[in-house]
């Protein structure tokens, strides 16, 4: 080998140690992904499933925040979901903002600022409602993510490389190849992602699979129904003790229950839930609204709502301000 | 490390890439650096375990040779501290729990405590691999190894250092001492035997785990005739894994200009158990043959054919034992060992039927009987309990063809499953890989082969199933 073709060689050698490393470290792993593009640019649906003709880019849009003047008497906190984790004080009217992610500790709870009138939203997909207020405190919070130890890393250096290295363009139409074969062949896709249904429209598998109590279509007892309202009666009262004003609940449609509800049965939990008699907490509804609007408002190879969705949403929260 | 990880893939790169690029002097430095980085992914404080007892085996060694009174004590430490590291880690709880159970039938409380101990990934090949550098220096047949690089890779030589192929010093210390080269055709061949290897792990073994895992995860629930293919699939999965790592590890050697031993030589195309187990893990069971059988066998045999049958009762319980600390290893060996003992005791009347009946037939019969005996004797292998494993053999015994399979695979992906297998016996069987001569024509191989493999294989980073021993 000639020295150029080793110096050449040495370079390529000495990226891939430095690619091993940033797989087991976090820090390296940060910043190796700022030159990577991110693998869910084309949606997260499209993500796990690679399915053929769903890859389209998803356009980052620069919200337009409808706020106009902001009202100093108010404090907001979400608890929320990815659905609202990207947004920031511009977007709500009210003084103050924090947002609590559902698996984060709820450090802001104790440092409600007195002198302002304190709004709790509580915000989640439709999907986990009945697991998250399976009972009645908020068990999901204060659940901290533990350190991981031995084997776990190992499976978290294998997954940070996959990350890092696995969603390039140039790979993504053999991904594609396979999920055909396997599809047309073996009668096999992804298990987080529905069968595409030639509706040009990507679900999760768990909203649509009838035997999932995340979906939309698993039939729901009243007395589950019940069950619910009662303990997010419950959450809320002790919520209030915290020192909270106002506690609204928002629940966030999954698409299915928007898109597919003319085909299969909707257990309609949205509207049992917030028409229910003993609801005591208040309600940003926006299952009719979205219901009603003839434009998507979601993605289709995205399980989360689009800017339009996104901007309707932000429309009815901030009229708590009003 | 996973040799079918992304992980390993990347590692893999960067070990050949600088491995080529820097000066000749320095590439087995390279190499041991690289192993050790191997090792310590899994753990990084085992490698120090590793690295006392190679200090131990390397001192030893030149004791060994050196000494005239003190051999057989040099050779004692070396062994003790082998076999108490893997005592130590492998067999303390089990021997413990046993103990226990023996105490508790006179009431007797143990009072020692089980350790939570996670086993250093690999810990019977290499412990073997050194064993054997010191009997062979005590015997004479082997040089003691002075410089302690060469003698850290043969212990530590990343390819085959978590499943083996188990080394002799005679043919790998040698290989090891020689320069590493750049050559293009070392470069394709092992390229294409990584590629087979690769194949035979992703595309049939994980393919056959879909099958094989959710029924012997539930044998309750699950029938006999579910049990039964599970236990065919099984036979194949276990091989494609074992002899898919061992081809890379062959594979990677062979790109630095490195022979392994060759572990498998179409076992289930064996006639009888007894060839069946010269030709299955051949590196495992010459080992046995030559440290344990061959000294047991000189000692009794003035037994007769009875000190045959201990001899290889007494080898096959040890290489069930060596497998895993768990009853279940100990009777997978148990009945080997018993049927090669029948094999051995009826031979003289085996012979005289196989004369009366044509060569095909006797053929057909010999690998039917021997694979679907090996086959049965793997539910052991396979169960982690032998309750479960008496549960499963009594649920195969109740197979019914109307008993219904579980809908693992569609007709289609069945009927490709058994291509594969078929075709997988046929190439091995006919394809002879010398017979490609062309480098070129065996990197196109190769890409093909790595090309089906991602198209076809399960990518679920399924762990190989002897990096477990």
């Amino acid at each position: 080998m000639n020295i150029f073709i080793k110096i050449i060689s040495f370079i390529a050698g000495c990226c891939f140690v430095l690619i091993l490393m940033a797989g087991s470290n976090s820090r390296w792993f940060d910043s190796f992904m700022n030159y990577v593009p991110s693998p869910y640019r084309y949606g997260d649906l499209y993500l796990f499933s690679s399915t053929p003709g769903y890859r389209k880019l998803l356009k980052p849009v620069k919200l337009k925040s409808p706020v106009g003047v902001k009202n100093k008497n108010y404090s907001l906190t979400i608890i929320g979901d990815s659905y609202l984790a990207d947004l920031d004080s511009s977007f709500f009217s009210s003084d103050k903002y924090h947002f609590i992610p559902w698996n984060d500790t709820p450090d802001t709870i104790n440092k409600l600022d007195k002198n302002k009138k304190n709004i709790l939203i509580i915000e989640s997909s439709e999907r986990y409602i009945r697991w998250r207020f399976k009972h009645n405190n908020l068990v999901i919070i204060g659940k901290k993510t533990q350190q991981k130890e031995g084997s776990e890393i190992k499976l978290l250096a294998e997954n940070n490389l996959q990350y890092m290295l696995t969603h390039f363009d140039f790979e993504l139409p053999f991904k594609e190849l396979k999920t055909s074969i396997y599809l047309k062949y073996f009668d096999k896709f992804s298990p987080m992602v529905a069968r595409p249904d030639g509706s040009g429209r990507l679900y999760l598998e768990e909203t649509i699979n009838q035997e999932n109590n995340a979906s939309s279509f698993n039939p729901i007892t009243d007395i589950e129904i019940e069950s619910l309202v009662e303990n997010l009666n419950k959450i809320r009262a002790e919520l209030l003790v915290c020192g909270f004003d106002e506690i609204y609940i928002s629940i966030i449609p999954s698409p299915a229950s928007i898109y597919k509800s003319s085909y299969l049965p909707y257990n309609h939990l949205i509207e049992r839930v917030e028409q229910h008699p003993k609801v005591k907490f208040k309600i940003i509804d926006i299952y009719k609204p979205f219901k009603q609007e003839k434009m998507s408002l979601y993605f289709n190879s995205d399980s989360h709502w689009n800017y339009l969705g996104k901007t309707m949403w932000l429309i009815k929260a901030n009229q708590i301000f009003e | 490390m996973l040799f079918n990880s992304l992980q390993f893939i990347i590692f893999f790169f960067a070990f050949f890439f600088i491995l080529f690029s820097i000066p000749v002097s320095m590439r087995k430095f390279w190499l041991l650096i690289a192993s050790c980085y191997f090792y310590m992914v899994f753990k990084p404080i085992y490698l120090l375990i590793l690295l006392a007892v190679i200090l131990i085996d390397f001192c030893a060694g030149i004791q060994i040779e050196k000494s005239k009174n003190n051999k057989r004590s040099w050779l004692i430490l070396s062994l003790i501290s082998n076999i108490g590291i893997l005592v130590f880690y492998k067999y303390f709880n089990f021997l413990n729990e046993n103990i226990s159970e023996l105490l508790d039938y006179f009431h007797i409380r143990n009072t020692i405590p089980a350790f939570n101990i996670i086993l250093p990934i690999g810990l019977s090949f290499h412990t073997f691999q050194a064993m054997s550098y010191t009997i062979e220096v005590f015997r004479g047949n082997q040089k003691a190894e002075k410089n302690i690089l060469h003698y850290s890779l043969y212990v530590l030589y990343f390819p085959q250092l978590v499943a083996g192929p188990i080394e002799r010093p005679q043919h790998l210390l040698p290989q090891l001492k020689n320069s590493i080269y750049f050559n293009y055709s070392n470069i394709a061949e092992g390229l294409f035997r990584i590629a087979c290897g690769f194949f035979k792990k992703v595309v049939i073994a994980d393919r056959l785990s879909l099958f094989v895992d959710p029924v012997f995860n539930d044998i309750q629930t699950s029938n006999g005739y579910s049990i039964f293919i599970a236990m065919i699939f099984f036979a194949f999965e276990i091989y494609c894994d074992f002899s898919g790592y061992t081809d890379i590890a062959i594979g990677i050697s062979r790109m630095m200009g490195i022979k392994l031993v060759e572990n498998f030589k179409n076992p289930f195309l064996s006639t009888s158990i007894t060839e069946f187990w010269r030709r299955w893990h051949i590196s495992l069971s010459t080992w046995f043959a030559d440290y344990v059988y061959s000294p047991l066998a000189i000692k009794r045999r003035n037994w007769g054919d009875w000190g045959i049958v201990y001899t290889s009762m007494v080898t096959f319980l040890l290489i069930g034992l060596w497998h895993g600390a768990n009853w279940t290893f100990v009777i997978y060996g148990g009945i080997n060992g018993l049927m090669l003992s029948f094999e051995f005791l009826t031979r003289k009347k085996r012979k005289n039927i196989r004369k009366k009946i044509p060569i095909i037939l006797n053929n057909i019969v010999g690998v039917s009987y021997t694979f679907l005996f090996y086959a049965f004797s793997l539910i052991f292998f396979r169960v982690k309990e032998v309750k479960v494993a008496v549960t499963t053999i009594y649920s195969l015994f109740l197979f019914s063809i109307n008993d219904k399979l579980p809908k693992v695979y569609n007709v289609t992906e069945m009927a490709f499953v058994v291509i594969l297998i078929i075709g997988l016996m046929l190439s091995e069987t006919f394809i002879k890989r010398n017979n490609i001569k062309k480098s070129n024509t065996l990197i196109l191989i190769s890409c093909m082969l790595l090309f089906f493999s991602y198209l076809f294989g399960e990518f679920y980073s399924k762990q190989f199933i002897y990096f477990q021993f």
